[in-house]
């Protein structure tokens, strides 16, 4: 077996291509997009502010959407169109319009209305805007009969690179080994053509310490990752190391053993990443996770699962974000077992069938 | 001529697309398929019944009616009753919920004394979109609970309808929304998506197109056939790919503004035009690209990486004005950037087309890198040294 992980080792690194997706892509994508994301919340939106009213209790309000986090005042305007002008030019994302008039309706009987100009089109500028002034407005409205008291639990500053990186990195295992493995795969076979199969047990060997030598490929990247890029951007990191160990070596050998099976697929080298590539943003929706479960059809959710990624995503998340005990995931654990032991048997078949039609062939 | 030329490239192209199933795949098959799935995915756009659980320790009629307007809100759904906010909790790090809303018990006293009662709500910050309208409509079903109590007790007291209203509320918001009004998760996010597909496979297979040909040291004879110019020979190889493309975006446009209703707020020909364009810069990337390599699979590896990686930092799932300095100057180098910033003006806000003229032009650009590359492509493709590579 050791025989066969060093052949392994030696295709991967020699072959320029394979070595760049399977050893450095992991860690070449993972910190392109940890630069994209490590910025976290957004911050100062620029607004502008129509002021019609010009009042002492105006004033106050806008001086609050100055010293808000979320929002920035950027322009006081004199009217929509100013403003309307400055959003469209992308210098500002919101307008607030105070009506002539709005000091007086407040303390009058008609009450008080603000106007919010909002882009429904990049949701999360909306809600920082919407969120601010809504503070605003209940720092003004005082206690009602009931008051709501919230708290964020795990990623405490709704922080998006700690949301979406933990997806993103068990995605990059899966979508690396799914192209490169395909990649190895052919190479491999045209020298195993050469020097024919043995028995049946070889296949099961050969099919172990291809999943071995990813193994170790892979431990190294992950623990580079977790070690070195996730402090570095201050991502969550709350769970026990042994279990997310366990939970990322159940996620490898599934994930291998669906690469090699897979890899059965293709005959020509540049085949895998033709038809694989365009395949990582659809399995990274199917997991649940970044765009929620909850939007799509459930059957499509179901049809997901036979990804290993989408059992880890959930699994990761919660161990790696939420601090969660391996009892807590059980059902992903026993959904990547099932997986592994899955693909593993299906690959074997391949394996022994490629190369008994081989030796016939030969023969 | 180099019409001939064209024309020639072209037919064997069409000869080749046909012979090949991986070359039908990349331009018919996939981006098919992936419009498919997008359009499934995106369809219903509205985040519903997220599944929360509740600690209700008062357990009253007052209590019961609060927690009756949450579960009757679209965005989320009561899943779970449990005794304790440890219960709750466990069941937030199994994944089954969302948030836990906590009742605490003397509420409904809290209520009749006419002091503040407090609900404590608490969201999973682990998963930030369903979370998100978790907390949405919690505040939003608590708050309408809060004023209806708040004008049975004015409304006791002899205070008039509107007047309680304006003690209640005393500033209303008015929002008006500009694109997008309904908040549609499938809007903001299914254009970009799709079109990211066409950018993958449009410089996939112009990846492949040419570098077939010197992978399998046949570029001689493409050459020969488009009567030895390279212009027109790759102006006709590429053709299939940029028109397969173009009928793809048109498709995207028929599913976006037709099947999934959303509004095409400019002229859907400037739209189909400025697509056509971006196909063709697209392209011309790729085809610097494995010029530069001379190597199919690693022109493959490069230019699928960075036609992927055009989608983080396009700002579509988080803003390129929020990413770090350097993060914003990375986002100048895809096309896909300005091409998103030109959709989200131009076709979402109703912004006219001179806000987006810097944009456009900042994508045509691009195109500068054919004639930087165009000495490479005639050297590789004439030499056989450059041929055969794995």
């Amino acid at each position: 077996m050791f025989r066969l992980v060093k052949r392994e080792m030696c295709l991967i690194f020699g072959d320029s291509g394979a070595m760049l997706l399977l050893i450095f892509a992991m860690l070449i994508y993972a910190t392109i997009y940890s630069i994209a994301y490590g910025a976290e919340v957004v911050e100062c939106v620029p607004i502008a502010v129509v002021n019609e009213d010009n009042t002492s209790t105006s004033r106050t309000f806008v001086n609050g959407l100055r010293a808000g986090a979320n929002t920035e005042v950027a322009y006081e305007v004199q009217s929509v169109a100013e403003g309307r002008e400055l959003f469209y030019n992308r210098d500002v994302y919101a307008i607030v319009v105070i009506p002539d008039g709005f000091e007086r309706a407040l303390y009058g009987a008609e009450g008080a209305t603000i106007s919010l100009i909002l882009d429904g089109s990049h949701l999360l500028l909306y809600r920082a805007v919407l969120e601010q002034a809504m503070a605003e407005l209940l720092a003004d409205a005082g206690g009602g009969a009931v008051s709501l008291s919230s708290e964020v639990l795990y990623n405490r500053s709704l922080g998006y690179g700690s949301f979406v990186m933990p997806s993103i990195v068990v995605l990059l295992v899966q979508q690396t080994l799914l192209i490169g493995v395909g990649m190895v795969a052919i190479r491999r076979r045209k020298h195993s053509a050469l020097i024919g199969c043995r028995t049946w047990f070889y296949g099961i060997w050969q099919v172990l310490s291809i999943t071995l030598t990813h193994i170790v490929i892979y431990a190294v990247s992950l623990t580079i990752v977790l070690v070195v890029l996730w402090p570095a951007f201050g991502f969550p990191f709350e769970g026990r190391i042994w279990d997310i160990a366990l939970l990322m070596l159940l996620y490898i050998v599934a994930t291998s053993a669906l690469a090699q099976t897979v890899s059965y697929l293709f005959k020509r080298r540049e085949a895998p990443i033709l038809t694989l590539l365009w395949s990582s943003v659809p399995i990274l929706l199917l997991a649940g996770v970044s765009y929620p479960k909850e939007v799509f059809p459930a059957w499509l959710y179901d049809v997901g699962r036979l990804f290993p990624s989408s059992s880890a995503v959930e699994g990761f998340i919660s161990l790696n974000t939420m601090g969660a005990s391996l009892q807590n995931i059980k059902s992903e654990i026993a959904a990547l077992v099932f997986l592994a032991f899955l693909y593993t048997f299906i690959a074997i078949i391949l394996e022994n069938l490629g190369c008994n039609s081989k030796n016939s062939a030969s023969g | 001529m180099l019409i001939n030329s064209i024309i020639s490239s072209l037919k064997r192209e069409l000869r080749e697309i046909i012979s090949d199933k991986l070359y039908i795949a990349i331009l018919l098959l996939l981006p098919t398929l992936m419009i498919l799935f997008f359009g499934i995915i995106f369809y219903r756009g509205a985040i519903e019944g997220v599944p929360i659980a509740v600690v209700d320790r008062d357990f009253t009629p007052l209590s019961r009616q609060m927690l009756g307007m949450i579960n009757a809100t679209s965005g989320v759904d009561i899943a779970f009753e449990e005794m304790s906010i440890y219960d709750a909790e466990e069941r937030m790090l199994n994944g089954e919920v969302m948030g836990i809303v906590y009742v605490d018990q003397g509420f409904e006293d809290s209520i009749y004394r006419g002091e503040s009662a407090e609900v404590g709500c608490y969201l999973n910050g682990a998963n930030i979109s369903a979370s998100g309208v978790a907390s949405r409509d919690i505040q939003l079903a608590v708050q309408s609970f809060s004023a209806g109590i708040e004008l049975q007790r004015l409304q006791s007291m002899g205070v008039d309808n509107a007047q309680a209203m304006v003690e209640i509320m005393p500033i209303n918001i008015q929002s008006n929304i500009i694109s997008n009004p309904y908040l549609n998760y499938g809007y903001y996010l299914a254009p970009i998506f799709m079109i990211l597909g066409i950018v993958v496979f449009t410089v996939l297979s112009t990846i492949y197109a040419v570098g077939r040909e010197l992978r399998y040291r046949t570029a001689q004879s493409w050459l020969s056939v488009a009567n030895n110019s390279l212009a027109g020979g790759v102006v006709g190889k590429l053709l299939p790919t940029t028109m397969s493309m173009t009928l793809m975006s048109q498709i995207i446009y028929l599913v976006l503004f037709v099947v999934m209703g959303m509004e095409c707020e400019g002229s859907y020909i400037v739209l189909t035009l400025v697509t056509i364009l971006f196909i063709i810069v697209y392209q011309t990337v790729a085809l610097s690209i494995i010029s530069v390599t001379s190597n199919l699979r690693l022109a493959l590896s490069l230019g699928g990486g960075y036609s992927v990686m055009a989608f983080t930092f396009s700002g579509i799932t988080f803003p390129t004005m929020a990413m770090y300095g350097v993060a914003q100057a990375f986002s100048k180098l895809f096309p896909l950037s300005y091409f998103s910033e030109f959709f989200v003006g131009y076709v979402m806000r109703d912004a006219p087309l001179r806000y987006d003229v810097d944009n456009l032009l900042y994508m045509t650009l691009f195109l500068v890198v054919v004639p930087l590359s165009w000495r490479r492509l005639q050297t590789v493709v004439s030499e056989d040294k450059y041929w055969g590579r794995e």
